[in-house]
């Protein structure tokens, strides 16, 4: 049994809660419906001194989320505009090769080539020229870095927490994302030949330098991989599988029961925006936009630098796979422009919406700090009426019909 | 030189373009005060917005009722034209008025919630294995004991 002193220590603290709680509700029903009690601005006992200042960190917190995601979703807007303008100029130019060489075979020149033959193999070997060039180009982009040192496109692989799979050695994720595009193979052909003097292996050897698998570990080559679908691009992967362009696609840690699989590469970083409110931030270089670019491009290659290697068929059908694969890349780059768009956004308004929270504590009540809860119940419910009116004034002119006899 | 009276009509639509010229003002500034927060504004601008939407309101009435003359549609197109910057101004002022009832509002949400947060008495439960989560302080436990031992 307790003490009896022990339950009058209850009972006092049973009492104060009752009382702190009370109030608290009442200013909670009288703020949120604007009408104060009437005995509110008398009632000494009702006033209580609180401070503001935790609030205001946590507003200045989501205010610092909002600004980190309008910087990086700025970041995308442009580098996805330059992607786009890479597939969108890729997407022409194999166009423009399907409408004047669909069907004309265009061999290693020798003596017997004719002039026509000769100027479709001279045109392939300048589409060849122009869509290295692009993919040197969409190498870059996929490599873009913001301010910071992060890799925009590299997921949740970050600089600082996350090791790469099979680098020994190392604590850092210090790679781009994508590989060279330049270095990877050419599609095989439909008989599933592969010309072997392209074929680079393994992987990226240039732009992953430290990058060393671990000892006795299988190392594919990209030769390996790419006889599995002759004729045919390669297949777009999903989460977390890794598509043949992620630097990470050689190394050899399997995630759960996949290989060549990173959670981390296709991982989106959500970003607390406002109470129970998250928004998305990054896009992944494993997007199956920026695969179908790659594979296009890919495709665009083969059928460019292979012109004098294989089939016309083979070569047409390449083409047509480009013009395919590109054509979805346009649509998704641009599906992802538009989310971004929204995204942006979506942080610009709720740091303006913060920022106004902030402002109007400062202006609007007499401090920043400390407040006495009856005079600000009394400040925020005048300034809400006065609101109120004004809009409903304003209402009255926008739902004034006559105005309607000016028309 | 001898002063020519306004037709009724034309006298009209100049006191409209007036009172239009006017409502624009007061909407552009209220709007104004808005964006850079100053809450406390609108008291006055609801006034001065309510009495020139009367009088405009008014004069617009006027209009619809009065027989047009040719030569009052010069001044009536600059009033259509000024009428719909009103319209494009009154929308854009219904929407600041809209945003800085939110912004209030939020105010009120951080007030209430830094009241309720300040209300609550210091926690002094028992934690998930049954022990005493926070040790009550020396003092108070002495203060307890000793009023125990009274007892």
């Amino acid at each position: 049994m307790q003490p009896v002193s022990t339950y009058g220590a209850i009972l006092t603290q049973i009492n104060t809660m009752n009382s702190t709680s009370q109030l608290s509700q009442k200013l909670s029903t009288e703020l949120s419906t604007n009408s104060q009690g009437t005995d509110l601005a008398d009632n000494a006992n009702r006033s209580q001194v609180i401070s503001l200042t935790s609030s205001k960190d946590q507003i200045n917190s989501y205010v610092s989320s909002c600004n980190l995601g309008s910087i990086t979703t700025s970041l995308y807007s442009n580098s996805l505009s330059n992607i786009l303008s890479i597939a969108q100029n890729a997407l022409k130019t194999v166009q423009s090769m399907q409408g004047s060489y669909t069907g004309q075979a265009s061999p290693v020149p020798s003596a017997q080539t004719t002039q026509t033959q000769a100027d479709a193999y001279s045109a392939f070997q300048t589409l060849g020229n122009s869509v290295g060039q692009m993919m040197s180009e969409t190498t870059i982009a996929l490599n873009e870095q913001s301010p910071t040192g992060a890799y925009l496109y590299a997921g949740l692989r970050n600089p600082t927490s996350n090791p790469p799979k099979t680098a020994a050695g190392t604590n850092a994720y210090n790679l781009p994302p994508v590989a060279d595009l330049t270095k990877l193979p050419y599609f095989a052909s439909s008989d599933g030949t592969l010309p072997g003097a392209t074929a680079p292996s393994p992987s990226n050897p240039t732009t992953v330098a430290s990058y060393t698998p671990a000892a006795g570990s299988p190392d594919p080559s990209y030769s390996t991989t790419q006889t599995a679908n002759p004729g045919a691009m390669d297949p777009v992967t999903t989460s977390p599988n890794l598509p043949l362009y992620d630097t990470d696609y050689n190394t050899d840690a399997p995630v759960g029961n996949y290989a060549k699989a990173s959670t981390l590469a296709w991982g989106t970083q959500k970003v607390t925006i406002d109470q129970g409110q998250t928004q998305n931030l990054n896009i992944t270089s494993n997007n199956p936009a920026f695969q179908n670019l790659v594979n296009g491009l890919r495709a665009a290659k083969t059928a460019a630098d292979q012109a004098g290697n294989y089939s016309t068929a083979d070569r047409d059908s390449f083409l047509s796979q480009s013009y395919s694969a590109l054509s979805k890349a346009v649509l998704g780059l641009e599906g992802l422009q538009q989310t971004n768009g929204i995204n942006q956004l979506a942080f610009q308004s709720s740091s303006q919406t913060h920022s106004n929270t902030l402002t109007l504590v400062t202006t609007q009540l007499d401090t920043d700090v400390a407040v006495n809860t009856t005079t600000v119940t009394a400040q925020l419910a005048s300034v809400n009426n006065q609101l109120q009116s004004s809009y409903k004034v304003t209402s009255e002119l926008l739902n004034m019909s006559l105005l309607s006899y000016l028309k | 030189m001898m002063f020519t009276p306004q037709p009724p009509i034309l006298a009209t639509i100049t006191e409209t373009l007036d009172l239009a010229r006017e409502l624009l003002q007061v909407l552009n500034k209220e709007s104004e005060a808005l964006a850079a927060m100053r809450l406390k504004a609108p008291v006055g601008f609801a006034e001065a917005k309510s009495r020139l939407i009367a009088a405009y309101s008014y004069k617009l009435e006027e209009l619809r009722a009065a027989t047009m003359q040719p030569e009052a549609e010069p001044a009536l197109a600059e009033l259509r034209v000024l009428n719909d910057e009103v319209m494009a101004a009154a929308q854009h002022n219904a929407a600041m008025l809209s945003g800085a009832m939110d912004a209030n509002r939020r105010v009120i949400d951080l007030v209430i919630k830094a009241a309720r947060q300040q209300s609550m008495p210091p926690s002094s439960g028992y934690s998930r294995v049954g022990n005493r989560a926070q040790a009550p302080k020396t003092s108070d436990r002495a203060t307890s004991v000793l009023i125990t031992r009274k007892l």
